[in-house]
């Protein structure tokens, strides 16, 4: 109190001049119409612009709010996209009830392997959120793997990064399919196998998924084709493909249950005759 | 110390009257008054309590603006001035060297001058930046400053002549 007091008293003369200086400024206000609307002016934009402070602050707090938001929005329009890609496949759902068969769910990338040659990512879903291993696993624009281990909270995903993974693709508008893998260097340089050199292949040419696989729907776009080798010997082209997306760049994925999955995979797993 | 703020009264009434009543009338090339009230500025002794100082300044100030129908102009001049005054004397004559308690009747007329030159101006340039209160209108703000402190000046430095120079 004593040091409030011997403050207040040191700065006596400017507290003075400050009450002195606000009664001026109030006269100024009351007497002169002109400078009461410049002060108006003034008030105005003062408080805009503090607005638009206290906003964006409070903005950025909301931005985890406002993702989830958007993720369900994009959940929304991603199962739309697949099902308008997958048209050919699934048409005869579009004039009967039953749905497109894949249903999807996001969830949030908790960690990703970027040094091996085999990467796995995990995931925060697991038993509980519905999650199966064998599930295909998307991003934004392009395939992140297929669910392999899956716990009460978590899953693990293996990456489409990891050597030992083929995804079933095709060049889009075509017929011809192959299968796509990583080359093991850069995480957007693919090769695409299985394709027989009597098929025209153009470099730039769109690779999608081929839809042949219980895991992704037809129609999910991956790369383009960046270089094609013709070998003599072989009847198989060597094609580069790099991808539209970095697999890594993902924070948020969507997970895709198809529902006819068990009865494909018992069809699978009959036995041959 | 009675009679001495006698004087200041008389002072304090004698600028505000000529003020009002004969300087403010002279609109020199359309507009221009010369505001011979910074003498009491000048004059104010530099012992006494700068509370008081400013508030004397406040009063003066507030009544030319009330008499003058101004908005509040003069009055937010003369606060300013009279709170940075303590600042510009010691800007003006060395932070070392004593102040005498009348500064009109300093030997030092350079730095004597420079304090005048110094709290007039800065008083011009509140009075007009109230006046205009609008950055865009800078140019008018200096312009007006520098015409009228010429005026100021001339006529201040005519009637510093008018003080006792003894106490």
């Amino acid at each position: 109190m004593q040091r409030i007091l011997s403050t207040l008293v040191r700065f006596r003369s400017f507290i003075v001049y400050l009450f002195f200086a606000a009664v001026a400024l109030l006269l100024l206000n009351n007497r002169s119409f002109y400078h009461a609307s410049q002060f108006d002016k003034t008030r105005l934009s003062l408080s805009a612009w503090l607005h638009l402070k206290s906003t964006a602050i409070s903005d950025y707090f909301d931005l985890n709010r406002q993702n989830e938001i958007l993720l369900m929005e994009n959940l929304a329009l991603k199962k739309l996209a697949l099902k308008a890609n997958a048209f050919p496949l699934y048409d005869q759902y579009y004039h009967a009830k039953e749905p497109f068969p894949f249903e999807l769910q996001t969830a949030r990338i908790i960690k990703t392997d970027l040094q091996k040659q085999r990467n796995f990512v995990l995931i925060n879903k697991g038993h509980v959120d519905g999650v199966q291993s064998e599930m295909g696993v998307i991003g934004a624009s392009g395939i992140v793997g297929i669910v392999d281990q899956v716990t009460t909270h978590f899953s693990s995903i293996i990456s489409i990064l990891h050597l030992d993974l083929k995804i079933n693709a095709q060049i889009k508008n075509t017929e011809v399919f192959g299968s796509l893998s990583w080359k093991g260097t850069l995480p957007k340089a693919f090769q695409l196998q299985d394709i027989v050199t009597t098929n025209p292949v153009q470099l730039g040419d769109t690779i999608v998924t081929g839809g042949r696989s219980s895991y992704f729907p037809m129609g999910i776009p991956l790369g383009v084709i960046t270089q094609v080798d013709r070998p003599q010997s072989e009847g198989y082209y060597q094609i580069d493909v790099t991808l539209f997306d970095n697999p890594l760049q993902y924070k948020y994925v969507y997970l895709l249950n198809n529902m006819d999955f068990d009865e494909i995979k018992s069809l699978e797993n009959q036995p041959q005759e | 110390m009675i009679r001495e703020n006698i004087n200041l009264g008389i002072n304090f009434i004698i600028l505000l009257l000529a003020q009002m009543l004969l300087f403010n009338k002279i609109n020199a090339f359309g507009d221009l008054n010369p505001m011979v009230y910074l003498l009491f500025f000048i004059h104010y002794p530099t012992d006494r309590s700068q509370t008081g100082f400013i508030t004397a300044a406040f009063l003066l100030g507030f009544f030319i603006d009330f008499l003058s129908q101004g908005s509040g102009a003069h009055t937010l001049g003369a606060l300013t001035v009279a709170f940075v005054r303590p600042f510009v004397i010691r800007q003006a004559f060395g932070s070392n060297i004593e102040i005498p308690p009348y500064l009109q009747e300093d030997p030092r007329m350079l730095n004597r001058w420079l304090l005048i030159v110094e709290l007039i101006l800065i008083h011009h340039f509140i009075y007009f930046t109230v006046v205009f209160w609008d950055i865009t209108h800078i140019f008018s703000i200096l312009k007006n400053s520098f015409n009228t402190f010429f005026m100021s000046l001339i006529l201040i430095a005519l009637l510093i002549n008018f003080y006792p120079t003894k106490r």
